[in-house]
Parts: structure tokens; sequence; C-alpha cells
């Protein structure tokens, strides 16, 4: 059933530059699907959440169980797992493609830095099987010197609630 | 080969040689799913799920639990249903979504309508039968032949002549009250049922759950992890005053050879864990936090005094020594034939179903106290997805090893292919069982699984 208090999105500001942004999650994109995922962390901020619900609509990740929802210290831990010789899940290695899209800005609700919403195609090759994941993701980017940091990465999985086989290589 | 005394095809044993084996055939082989299906699933108590997933009356959810399609209600009077999805018109789908709450379904192909007991309610063309044909008990939804709760854990049976679920359970019993009593108010399921699909048979997950063996290889990166944890939790821990030295001693390797040997010793079949009627268990005293009352330097001290507290009223409820058993130790109880409760990093209730035999459908859930804090269930929450979840750092690596033997099974009837599950059975040095365990546990399932099948 359709939520029908849910309100109409507006279509985004033309006045928005969305270049920044753009190159921002092409760049995350790239670093994640080459397997450079040191670097990867690197975009995240020290207090950095990365969320990935596993229900539509999920509005909270403390009530509800979700796919992942990690702080720094699990992040990290992720990504060491990940550069481990022993994570049998990744042996063989999984090949990815991501396509990042649809890039807007979210209306500010008052948090810090700017929430860029984007759609990803991601395409995950392994052991004779390709699987095919699609959503949303919601970048909140804050500024850190020169720099564009990831203080939230929410994805949105299209089928977050479907049965899914273990899931390693992060969205 | 003469040797070796034939049980029941699909399993062989010598004891005198201490070999214990199962065939490969049995994870692959449509004929023996066929057999456990009928023989097994239409013959032993399966969970369905719990009570509290039905907060109200009126509640409802539909779940598929034995490939069958199911509703589970709660009615206007508070009684629990489980019945058959299926329209007794024309077989339509009467109940099309997840959960919610309601007072009748309505079959949404002719319109029939029922209550949430299952009663047929309304005919919409009613003039076209018999006077009072839609009050035949018969017109109404099919309930599953038996349905039986322990401690708000609610299963059904097939066969409608099956023993009672409480004798079915038996010293698989005091396992689900060490965790119902984890509540003063009630145990709840927490919101988000996870689901895996994965390409083994349904076996394999079951034999994962109870194989002491894999832990140190598979898992390594996990707890080279909750090693570097603890180390900078104890730093933490004494920065802010706390002594981590009982930790320390709870976590070295003869203290922890001695609580499980105390642990063992406390069963009823000490070494055996065979709790019977194939069901089985082990516990061991936890070397990390539990996030019902057991705070651990791996975890920051703000959640300490809330967990002293649970544990000090804890104790007030059930005495010392249930208490310490509840909230100290790790417990794993495997209740035939597909029910997991792994109560260690959070309560894990995960029950796997085949419908090829090179496929299951995993159905996992995480059970916590109703009353527990905000900060606790963020805590648990935390530590649960840790390892336990679709994406943790434990699950995959499980789901990989029991995928590639589900793999290497192909063919193994060309060579007669026989899986060894023999560890224990004549141990040339016993005390290697409270070292590292043994397939006891294993063979605990296997027997059972043959018996049912052989019957």
């Amino acid at each position: 059933m359709l939520d029908k208090t849910r309100k109409t999105p507006r279509l985004p500001s033309t006045a928005i530059d969305l270049r920044p942004y753009e190159t921002f999650l092409i760049h995350e994109a790239r670093l994640l699907d080459e397997g450079y995922f040191d670097d990867w962390l690197a975009l995240f901020t020290e207090d950095a959440r990365y969320w990935v619900p596993i229900q539509p609509n999920q509005a909270d990740p403390f009530e509800t169980v979700s796919l992942m929802y990690d702080d720094r210290r699990l992040l990290e831990t992720r990504v060491r797992r990940l550069s481990d010789p022993r994570i049998y899940s990744q042996e063989p290695r999984s090949r990815t493609s991501r396509t990042v899209t649809n890039v807007t800005v979210e209306p500010d609700a008052g948090e810090p830095g700017v929430t860029v919403r984007s759609k990803f195609v991601l395409v995950e090759y392994r052991r004779e099987d390709q699987r095919l994941f699609a959503g949303t993701y919601f970048h909140r980017l804050v500024g850190e010197g020169d720099a564009m940091r990831i203080a939230m990465k929410k994805v949105e999985l299209v089928n977050c609630d479907a049965p899914l086989d273990g899931l390693v290589v992060p969205f | 080969m003469e040797q070796r005394i034939e049980t029941p095809a699909g399993i062989r044993v010598d004891q005198s040689n201490g070999l214990f084996q199962v065939s490969r055939k049995v994870f692959t082989d449509p004929e023996f799913l066929k057999l456990e299906h009928e023989k097994i699933f239409e013959k032993c108590w399966l969970y369905f799920g719990h009570d509290s997933e039905l907060p109200e009356r009126g509640s409802f959810l539909t779940r598929t639990v034995a490939g069958r399609d199911f509703i589970f209600s709660r009615d206007s009077a508070g009684e629990v249903h489980v019945l058959y999805n299926l329209c007794t018109h024309r077989g339509g789908r009467v109940c099309r979504e997840k959960s919610g709450k309601a007072s009748v379904f309505q079959c949404f192909y002719h319109g029939w309508v029922f209550g949430s007991d299952g009663a047929l309610r309304l005919i919409p063309q009613e003039g076209a039968y018999p006077e009072g044909y839609k009050n035949d008990r018969e017109r109404g939804l099919v309930p599953v032949p038996r349905l039986e709760q322990y401690r708000g854990f609610w299963f059904i049976n097939l066969d409608a002549n099956a023993i009672s679920l409480f004798d079915y359970l038996a010293g698989a019993k005091p396992y689900l009250d060490n965790i119902a009593d984890q509540s003063e108010v009630g145990m709840a399921i927490v919101p988000g049922a996870q689901a895996f699909q994965v390409d083994a048979n349904w076996k394999l997950w079951h034999e994962n759950g109870m194989d002491p063996f894999h832990v140190n290889t598979v898992h390594q990166t996990y707890f080279e992890y909750s090693t570097d944890v603890a180390k900078i939790g104890k730093e933490r821990a004494q920065a802010s005053g706390i002594a981590t030295e009982v930790f320390d001693r709870k976590a070295s390797a003869e203290e922890m050879m001695k609580g499980r040997y105390a642990a063992l010793m406390q069963t009823a079949t000490k070494m055996k864990l065979d709790l019977g009627n194939g069901h089985m268990a082990y516990d061991y005293p936890a070397n990390h936090g539990r996030p019902f009352a057991q705070w651990h330097p791996s975890w920051d001290p703000k959640y300490k005094p809330e967990l002293d507290q649970s544990f000090e009223r804890l104790v007030a409820r059930v005495g010392e020594e249930r208490a310490k058993r509840i909230a100290l130790y790790d417990h794993h109880v495997l209740i035939f034939p597909n029910l997991a409760i792994v109560d260690n990093h959070g309560i894990m209730i995960r029950t796997y179903f085949s419908t090829k035999p090179e496929e299951m459908l995993v159905q996992s859930w995480t059970l916590a106290p109703a009353e527990e804090s905000k900060e606790i269930r963020r805590l648990r929450l935390y530590s649960y997805m840790d390892f336990l979840g679709p994406a943790g750092f434990g699950t995959p690596d499980d789901v990989e090893a029991i995928e590639a033997a589900q793999r290497g099974y192909k063919g193994a009837e060309d060579y007669d292919g026989w899986n060894d599950v023999s560890a224990g059975m004549l141990p040339a040095d016993p005390s290697s069982f409270v070292r590292n365990g043994d397939e006891g546990r294993m063979r605990v399932f296997w027997s059972k699984w043959a018996e049912y099948m052989h019957a």
C-alpha cells in the first residue's frame, strides 16, 4: 500500500552545482570496484555511520535489525577483513561494477553537511554467479579541510527484505 | 568392510573402530529429501514463531514453514492460530500482507471473508448455497493439525497424532527456560527478520551449528578482531577505574577449560550433550560481553551499571546459581530437526528448510528482553549484527564453507563418498574433548535422523 501522507518530491533546483558531488560519488564507486578499501575507509569521518536497512522505509537502526549498521570501528573491521587473505567468502574475490547516477541534493534537514541522493546499480560476479543489486544511496557529505568526507552513508536496497546470500562487499 | 555394522542407509557406524560416517548422497539425492519431508518434517514439531510476534488481538503475520504458506494470527478472543493461507473456496491466497492487524481476512479472488480465528464469515453469493452452508467448520480456513507452545515459542506439527510438544522438547526445555527467564515482562522478537538463500542442503547448516572444529579456522578473522577490541577496551576500562583482572582470568585458557568441563558435567548426559529426541546443547563460559547481564571490557564502561543491575535483579529472581548459568555462559541449543537457538552475542533463532537438495531457505530472528533500555538495545543490535547477520563478520564465511562442501559433493556417487563424523567415537586422548570438543553432538543429530528415516 502506498503511504498517502507522503510528500511529492519537488523538482530539484538547477542552482546547485552537482559536479563536485557526482565526481565524489564516482570516485568512491571506483575505489570500491577496484578494491582500494583502505582508501574508501579514509573517505569517512571518524564519527561516520554506514547503514544498510533490512526493511523498506526503515526509520530506525536501533529498534530494528539491519543488514549493516556500522560505526567507524565496525567499518574498519569490515575493511580489515576485506584485506585479509583468510576472508574465505572472498576467495575468489568478487568482481564488481557500480554505476552511480540520478544525483540530486536533498532538502536541508538541519544536519551538518549536504545530503546527496543518488541511484546505483551494482553487479557482483563471483564463482560463476552474477548478482544484481540496485537501490538508492544517501550520502551526508561534510567538509574536512579542503576535502569532502562521508558522515553518513545509507544504502536502500530494492530487495532489502529478500532472502540474500552472504553480503561481504560493501555497497 | 565386513567389520562395519550397517546402520540404515545414509549413515554407517563401526563402534569398535571408532568410525561414524554420513553418505554424501543424503545432501544431494532428491529421494532422500523427499523421504525427509515425509518422515521428518511431517512428523516432528517445527518451530513456527514467537508469541511476541502477535502483540495484540487481531495481530497476524504470514510465514512459510516446511514449504507451506501459513497465517499466524491472534483472534479477537486472544487465541493463537496457525492456518493454511489458502481459501477453502477455490484456493486463492487469503492473506497477502507480511504482517499487520485485521479483524477479518478477505480472499481477493472471489471475496470470501474469514475471521482471524479462521471461521468463514461471509460468502458474497450466499444465496447460491444451501442454508447455513458457511457455518460448517469445514468451510473455514484449515488449521495446522497441531499447534502448541512452550514459554512463548510456538511450534506446529503436521502429524495430528504426534506426542505433545512438552514431551517432544525433552531435555531442551531448561534451555528455553534460560532464555525466557531473561526478561521480567516477556522476551520479544526485535523487528527485522533476516532471510538467507544458501546453495547448500539444510543439514549442512544444522551441522555447522554444532561443529566445534570450524570455529578457529573459518572465523579466524573474527577472533582477531574481537581480541583487538578487548585489548583496547581493557585500557579504556582501566582508565575509568574498572578492575579487569577478573575478565582476564575468565578468558584464560585454563579457566575456560575448567568452565567448559563444569558446564559439560552439569548436562544430563555429561559428555554426550544429548537432550533426548535428537536435540542437543552446549554451553561454555563467555569470554565476551553478553547483552543480557554480563558486561565485558570490550564494551564501553557506560553500559556496565545497567548490565550489573540486570544481573542483580536476575539473582533476586532465580537465585545465584541459575543466574550465573543464564548470564555468564553462552548457550547453543539445537532442536531436532531444524531449529537452532544461539544465545551468545545476542539471541538468535534460526530455522532452515530445503525444497531442493542443494538449496535452503534460512530464516533468522533475534529475541530480546522487552524491557531493556534503548542503550542496551543499541548495544545488543551491534553485538548481534557483528557476527550473526548476513553481512556480519561470521556468517558469510560459514555460508562459503558449506556451499563449497555442497558443490564438492557433485559426483560423490562415483566413488561412494562418505563424510567423516568420527571425532570422539573412540578417542585416544579423552581429555581432548574438554580442550576442543568433538563431533558427538553431530552424531546425536544423525542418529535420530536415521531413526526417523527408517521408521
